[in-house]
C-alpha cells in the first residue's frame, strides 16, 4: 500500500529536515511514499478570505489523490486538517458536494469523496505502532527527556479526523516518543498553541503565545521539543532568539521534527536526517548518533 | 465600550450569519463563557472574547463586528470549539465572519497578497532552480510549480479592501 | 386498669455487650444496678433491636430501651422510653457507668410517671370538601373521585378577574355554586363547614378540606408612565399582533422573579414573536429560569428563533424617559460588555398569581393563617407542598402561589396521601393531652395558644387526638399546668432533670454544670451529629418535642437542681412546625433572665438560640462557647450562700 505524500506550501521550501526525515523513516519503516506532482496549496491560507474558495483548491488536491487511486499522507498538520475537514463536509453535504465539483470540472477534475488523510505522525502510529517502532530500533535515546508538541491542528477538529487522538488528553505523540527509549514528558501548557497561526496579522501576540511556553520548557532542562508542523516549527524555533533578545530572556530550546528524532534511533545520521538545517540544537546529544569515524 | 444603540441595530444578522455554512450553530450559544476562559490568545488580549463576540453579532451588530480587528487575531486553535457544550462552533463561525468581513471589504492587506501568490506559483513559496538545488543537496526530488489551475480557479476571485482592517 | 396516681413499672431492655463493651460500659454491673432502679421490674437483654426482641409483652406495656435512638415498631398503646447513650454520654461529666446510670434512671422515671394510654377507634368522615375553580379544583376533584371519596365542590363567587372556565367535574361530584366561607368547626376527620351559597347557608360535614382556589394573574407592577404601548402577558397571547421591523421587549419583574412556569409562557410567546420575520425580540429578565419540564428546551428555541435573553438587575432595567414620552432602557450587559440602550415599541409584561381575593376573608373565619405573600401556607419548609396550619385543611395550586403544571402534579399527590393518611378508616388514636378537669380555670389559653386549631371546648378543653400536633405548646401556655403533654409532662421533665442532675460533680477544677433544653427535630439530630466535646463539659439534655414546651417554671427547676447555666434551643422560626415555638420559648427565657437579674444574679446564665438538624458543628461551638462564659461567673447561682461544690 501507498499513500500520496502531500508537502504543502511550506516544508518543500522551509523545512527541507523535515522532509528528508519523513522520506528516511518512510523508507526505513516499509512505508510506500508517492509523489504526486500536481500537488499545489492546500488552501488553508484562502479560508479566512472565502471558505468555498479555499474549499475547492483543496478538494482539488483530494480529486487528484483519487484519480492515482491513493489516500493521502501530509506532513503540515494545517494541511492535514484542512484536507481532512474537505473530505468530512464533501462526503457529508450533497449540495456543497456538488457545487464544489461544478468548479473543478473548470479543470477537468472531480472529487466522489472517500480518500483517506492523515497526518504522517498519526499514519506511523496507525500503520506501524509503538510496538513494531520499539522493535525496529537500532539506536535507544536511553536518557533523552523530551517535551511532546501536538499542535493544534494535528488533533482538532478531532470530528473531521475520526477522534483519531484526543485533544483533551492526547497520547499518540507520547507514545511514539516512548517507543524511542526516550522519556517523553507531560507538563503544564503541553497542550497551549504556538500561536502560528496570528502570527501574520499580530506578531507580538503570537510570540507572546509562543513565548511563554518556550520559557516554561527551557525551565524543565530537557533534551528538546518536538514538534510536527512547521507552523510551530517557525514560532519556536524559528523564533526562538528573536524572541528571547525581545523579551529579554536567555533560552534555549532545541527542536526536533518527531521523524528526526525516529530516524536517529532507527540508525539513520543527522546528516541524513538533514540535522544541519536545525537551527537551534544540542550538539553533543548529536554527536552519540554521527556514523564512526575512520 | 462605549453604549451600544441595540436601536440601530440588525436583528436579522444572526439569522444571516447563521444561514451560512460553518456558522448554523452561532444561536445555540448559552454564553457559558467556557470558550473565552481556555482561549489562548484572551489570555493575552482581553479584548479578544470568543462569548462577546457571538453577543455582538446575536445583538446585531454587524457593522461592529464585520469592521473589528479582533477578527483576525484567532489562532485557529479550535479549543472554543472543541470546549463548547452546545455544538456553536466558534473557530467557523469566526471563518464565517471573516468571509462576511471580506466581502464588505475589511480585512487585512497581508492576507489579500497570499491570493496573488497562488495565482502566480499554485503555492505560498515560489520554486526556483535556487530551492531545487539545495532539496538535491538532500536527496529529495525536484519539485516545479503549477499554477494554471490556481489561476483558473481562482481568476474572478479578487477581494479589495475598502480601507485598512 | 391503674389509676393516674400510681406510678407504673417498666420493663428494662439492654443492647448486645458488645454494643455496651464499645461505650465502656460493663454489661453484667449495668445490668445489676439497672435491676435495682425504682420503677424497673425486669431487665431484658436483647440480641437485635427489632419488634420481638423484646419478647411477650402486656397490652400496655412500658419499655425503657437502653441504647436507642427511636422506637421499636409496636403498637401505640405500649410506651417506650428510648435511652440515647451515644448522644447523651459524650457530654456528660464522670465516669461511664455513672453516666449511664442516670441516663437509665431518668427513663425509667418519665416511664413510671406516665399516664395510662387511653386509645379507641376513630372512624373519619369520608367526604372531602374542595373550594376552588379552574383546573386545579378541576384536577383535585377528579383524583378524589378516582381515588373513592366522595367529593363536594364548593365553588367562589366568580369575580371576573379569573380568566379560567368553570372546571369539569364527574357527575357524581356535589357542587355548591356562589360559596362563601362563614365557619370552619371540628377537626381533622371530622370538620363541619358552613358556608354561604347564593343567600342560603350549607352544613357540610367532611373529613378533609382543600383549598384550590381560583389562578388569579396579574402583571409585574412597574410603575411605568410612558408612551410606549404596555401589555399583560395574556393579552399578548390572546391577540400576537407585531408590526415587522418592530422591537419587542417581554419584561418579567421588574421586583419579583418570574417562576418556571411563567418563564414558560414568556419563552412560548417570545419564540411565537421571534420566528415572524423582522421584529427584533428581547426578553429581559433578572433570571432565566430552566429548572422545570421542557424549559432546557424552550430556552434552546428562544435563541434559535433569535430572541436576545438580556439580564436585568432584580429591580429592572433603567428607565428612561425620551422627549416623545416613551421608554428607552439602559441595561449594563457583562457579556457584551457595554450599556446596552433599547427603546422597546411595545412591552409585554409578565405575570404572576396573586392570591385570591376571597384568600383573606376566608382565613380569619376558618383559623387559616396566610403567609406574608397572601397566598394559604406560611413560607415554612414544613408546610409545603398541601399543609396549613390546620391539621386536615390542605391548600393547593393557585391557593398556594403554584402555577406550574408539575408543581400542581406533586401538590394533588401529596395532598391525596394526606388525605387517605387521615381519613383511613379504623384508625386507633390516643388522647395526646390530659386534662386536669379540677385546675381548669376555663380561661381558654390553650385554645388560643394552639397552632394547628386542634383544641375543642365544652365544659373543658377537648385536645382532638387527629389535629393535634403534640407540641405542647398549650399545656406550656396553661396558668395552672391543668393540661399535660403524654410523654413530656411537667413532672416527666423534672424527674428527668432530678436524675440527671443527682450525679457528683467531679473535681478539683470546676467545670459547668449546663441543661440544654432542646427541640427534638433541629437539636436532638444537631447534638448526635456534633463533634465531640475536647475540652471538659458536663451537659445535661432535656428533648422537648418543641421549644415552645419550654416554661419559666422548668428552666427555675433546672436552676435549683444545680445548673450554672441554661441552653434553650428552638428550631429557627421558618423550620418550626407551630411557627411559633422559638419567639415563645425566647420571651420565657428573657422573663427568666428579667427575674435573675432582680434577685441580683447573672442574666448571661440563661441563653437562647435556634438552629436547624445538621448544624452540628454550631452547636458544639456554641455549647463550649457558653460553657467558657458560665465558667467565668462560677458555680450556679442558688449556691452563693453555700460552698462551691
Amino acid at each position: 500500500m501507498s499513500w500520496a505524500l502531500f508537502l504543502g506550501c511550506t516544508v518543500p521550501v522551509r523545512n527541507l529536515n523535515y522532509e528528508a526525515a519523513v522520506r528516511k523513516t518512510a523508507a526505513g519503516l516499509g512505508l510506500e511514499l508517492a509523489d504526486l506532482p500536481g500537488f499545489g496549496c492546500c488552501g488553508f491560507p484562502l479560508k479566512s478570505l472565502s471558505s468555498e474558495q479555499a474549499l475547492v483548491l483543496t478538494v482539488r488536491n483530494l480529486a487528484l489523490a483519487q484519480a492515482d487511486g491513493r489516500d493521502v499522507v501530509a506532513v503540515c498538520s494545517a494541511c492535514a486538517a484542512t484536507l481532512s475537514e474537505a473530505e468530512h463536509v464533501m462526503s457529508r453535504d450533497p449540495d456543497l458536494a456538488a457545487r464544489v465539483n461544478e468548479r473543478l470540472a473548470e479543470i477537468g477534475l472531480s472529487y466522489r469523496g472517500g480518500v483517506k488523510v492523515r497526518h504522517y505522525t498519526r499514519l506511523i502510529h496507525e500503520e506501524i505502532g509503538p510496538e513494531r517502532i520499539r522493535e525496529a530500533v537500532v539506536r535507544p535515546l536511553d536518557g533523552g527527556r523530551f517535551a511532546p508538541h501536538y499542535g493544534c491542528h494535528y488533533l482538532k477538529p478531532a470530528e473531521a479526523m475520526d477522534h483519531f487522538d484526543s485533544p483533551e488528553d492526547p497520547r499518540s505523540l507520547t507514545v511514539l516518543i516512548e517507543a524511542l527509549g526516550a522519556e517523553a514528558v507531560e507538563y503544564p501548557g503541553l497542550k497551549d498553541c504556538c500561536g502560528g497561526g496570528v502570527l501574520g496579522t499580530d506578531e507580538d501576540l503570537a510570540q507572546r503565545m509562543a513565548f511563554g511556553k518556550l520559557e516554561r520548557i527551557d525551565q524543565m532542562g530537557l533534551t528538546g521539543l518536538v514538534v510536527i508542523c512547521p507552523f510551530c516549527n517557525v514560532m519556536f524555533e524559528g523564533q526562538q532568539k528573536t524572541m528571547a533578545k525581545k523579551f529579554g530572556s536567555k533560552i534555549k530550546v532545541p527542536l526536533f521534527f518527531y521523524p528526526q528524532l525516529l530516524g536517529l534511533a532507527l540508525g539513520f545520521t543527522p546528516e541524513e536526517l538533514g540535522f544541519k538545517h536545525n537551527r537551534i540544537k544540542d550538539k553533543d546529544f548529536l554527536k552519540a548518533f554521527e556514523p564512526a569515524k575512520g | 465600550m462605549s453604549d451600544i444603540d441595540l436601536d440601530r441595530a440588525d436583528p436579522g444578522f444572526k439569522h444571516e450569519v447563521a444561514r451560512r455554512r460553518g456558522a448554523e450553530g452561532i444561536k445555540r450559544c448559552y454564553a457559558c463563557g467556557a470558550c473565552s476562559a481556555r482561549c489562548p490568545v484572551g489570555e493575552l488580549n482581553p479584548d479578544f472574547d470568543p462569548r462577546r463576540l457571538i453577543r455582538l453579532v446575536v445583538l446585531g451588530l454587524r457593522d461592529e463586528v464585520l469592521s473589528s480587528p479582533l477578527l483576525w487575531v484567532c489562532s485557529t486553535c479550535y479549543t472554543c470549539q472543541e470546549t463548547c457544550p452546545e455544538g456553536v462552533d466558534f473557530t467557523e463561525v469566526l471563518f464565517v465572519l471573516k468571509n462576511m468581513a471580506v466581502e464588505a471589504g475589511c480585512f487585512p492587506p497581508t492576507l489579500g497578497a497570499q491570493v496573488e501568490l497562488l495565482k502566480n506559483h499554485g503555492r505560498l513559496y515560489e520554486i526556483t532552480d535556487f530551492e531545487n538545488e539545495k532539496r538535491a543537496e538532500l536527496g529529495l526530488p525536484p519539485l516545479d510549480e503549477r499554477p494554471d489551475d490556481f489561476l483558473a480557479l481562482l481568476k474572478d476571485f479578487q477581494p479589495e479592501t475598502k480601507g485598512d482592517a | 386498669m391503674k389509676s393516674m396516681a400510681e406510678p407504673f413499672a417498666s420493663i428494662l431492655l439492654l443492647p448486645p455487650d458488645e454494643y455496651l463493651a464499645g461505650l465502656k460500659l460493663d454489661p453484667e454491673r449495668l445490668a445489676a444496678a439497672a435491676g435495682g432502679l425504682a420503677g424497673v421490674s425486669e431487665v431484658r437483654r436483647v440480641r437485635a433491636w427489632q419488634a420481638e426482641a423484646a419478647g411477650p409483652l402486656e397490652a400496655e406495656a412500658r419499655l425503657v430501651l437502653v441504647g436507642r435512638r427511636e422506637p421499636l415498631p409496636l403498637p401505640d398503646t405500649i410506651l417506650q422510653f428510648p435511652v440515647d447513650l451515644e448522644t447523651c454520654m459524650p457530654w456528660l461529666d464522670g465516669p461511664a457507668e455513672t453516666r449511664a446510670l442516670a441516663l437509665v434512671r431518668a427513663a425509667a422515671a418519665e416511664a413510671s410517671l406516665s399516664g395510662p394510654v387511653l386509645s379507641r377507634v376513630f372512624e373519619p368522615v369520608r367526604r372531602v370538601l374542595v373550594w376552588g375553580d379552574g383546573p386545579a379544583a378541576g384536577s383535585m376533584v377528579e383524583r378524589l373521585s378516582r381515588a373513592g371519596f366522595p367529593v363536594f365542590l364548593a365553588r367562589p363567587i366568580p369575580d371576573g378577574n379569573s380568566s379560567e372556565s368553570p372546571a369539569e367535574v364527574p357527575p357524581e361530584v356535589e357542587i355548591l355554586d356562589e360559596a362563601t366561607w362563614l365557619a370552619l368547626d371540628g377537626f381533622a376527620g371530622r370538620f363541619s363547614a358552613l358556608l354561604d351559597a347564593g343567600g342560603r347557608t350549607r352544613n357540610i360535614e367532611a373529613g378533609a378540606v382543600v383549598l384550590c382556589g381560583r389562578p388569579c394573574l396579574e402583571p409585574a407592577p412597574t410603575g411605568f408612565d410612558f408612551d410606549t404601548p404596555v401589555t399583560s402577558l395574556s393579552g399578548f397571547e390572546a391577540d400576537p399582533k407585531i408590526e415587522p421591523g418592530s422591537r419587542l421587549v417581554f419584561l418579567s419583574g421588574p421586583g419579583r422573579a418570574a417562576t418556571s412556569a411563567g418563564m414558560g409562557r414568556l419563552m412560548k410567546a417570545a419564540i411565537e414573536a421571534g420566528n415572524r420575520t423582522g421584529a427584533a425580540v428581547f426578553l429581559l429578565a433578572p433570571e432565566i429560569k430552566v429548572a422545570g419540564p421542557g424549559l432546557e428546551r424552550l430556552y434552546a428555541e428562544a435563541r434559535q428563533a433569535g430572541v436576545s435573553f438580556v439580564r436585568v438587575p432584580a429591580s429592572g432595567p433603567e428607565p428612561e424617559r425620551l422627549g416623545d414620552g416613551r421608554v428607552r432602557f439602559a441595561v449594563y450587559d457583562p457579556l457584551a460588555r457595554a450599556r446596552l440602550l433599547l427603546t422597546p415599541d411595545r412591552i409585554v409584561l409578565d405575570e404572576t398569581l396573586r392570591p385570591d381575593e376571597a384568600l383573606e376573608g376566608l382565613a380569619a373565619r376558618i383559623g387559616l393563617m396566610l403567609g406574608p405573600d397572601g397566598f394559604a401556607a406560611p413560607d415554612n419548609v414544613l408546610f409545603l407542598s398541601e399543609a396549613t396550619n390546620r391539621t386536615g385543611l390542605l391548600a393547593i395550586g393557585p391557593a398556594r402561589g403554584t402555577d406550574s403544571a408539575d408543581g400542581l402534579d406533586r401538590e394533588i399527590g401529596a395532598a391525596l396521601d394526606e388525605i387517605q393518611r387521615l381519613l383511613a378508616p379504623g384508625r386507633k388514636v390516643t388522647d395526646p393531652i390530659r386534662v386536669d378537669i379540677g385546675r381548669c380555670a376555663a380561661c381558654l389559653c390553650c385554645i388560643r395558644s394552639c397552632p394547628v386549631q386542634a383544641l375543642g371546648f365544652t365544659h373543658r378543653p377537648w385536645p382532638d387526638p387527629v389535629a393535634c400536633a403534640r407540641c405542647g405548646l398549650c399545656a406550656a401556655e396553661c396558668p395552672s399546668d391543668a393540661l399535660q403533654l403524654e410523654g413530656c409532662s411537667d413532672d416527666q421533665v423534672k424527674a428527668r432533670l432530678a436524675a440527671l442532675m443527682d450525679r457528683p460533680r467531679t473535681g478539683p477544677d470546676f467545670t459547668p454544670r449546663l441543661v440544654l433544653f432542646g427541640c427534638r427535630r433541629s437539636a436532638l439530630p444537631a447534638l448526635a451529629a456534633a463533634p465531640r466535646p475536647r475540652s471538659p463539659m458536663d451537659l445535661v439534655f432535656i428533648p422537648l418535642p418543641c421549644a415552645g414546651r419550654i416554661e419559666d417554671d422548668l428552666i427555675l427547676t433546672a436552676l435549683v437542681k444545680g445548673a450554672d447555666g441554661v441552653m434553650v434551643a428552638a428550631c429557627h422560626t421558618d423550620n418550626c412546625r407551630t411557627q411559633q415555638g422559638g419567639p415563645k420559648a425566647r420571651q420565657r427565657i428573657e422573663r427568666v433572665g428579667r427575674l435573675l437579674a432582680e434577685a441580683g444574679l447573672e442574666p448571661g446564665r440563661l441563653l437562647f438560640f435556634t438552629l436547624a438538624p445538621n448544624m452540628g458543628a454550631e452547636l458544639a461551638g456554641r455549647t463550649a462557647e457558653f460553657s467558657r462564659a458560665v465558667t467565668e461567673m462560677g458555680p450556679h447561682p442558688f449556691s452563693r450562700n453555700r460552698e462551691a461544690s
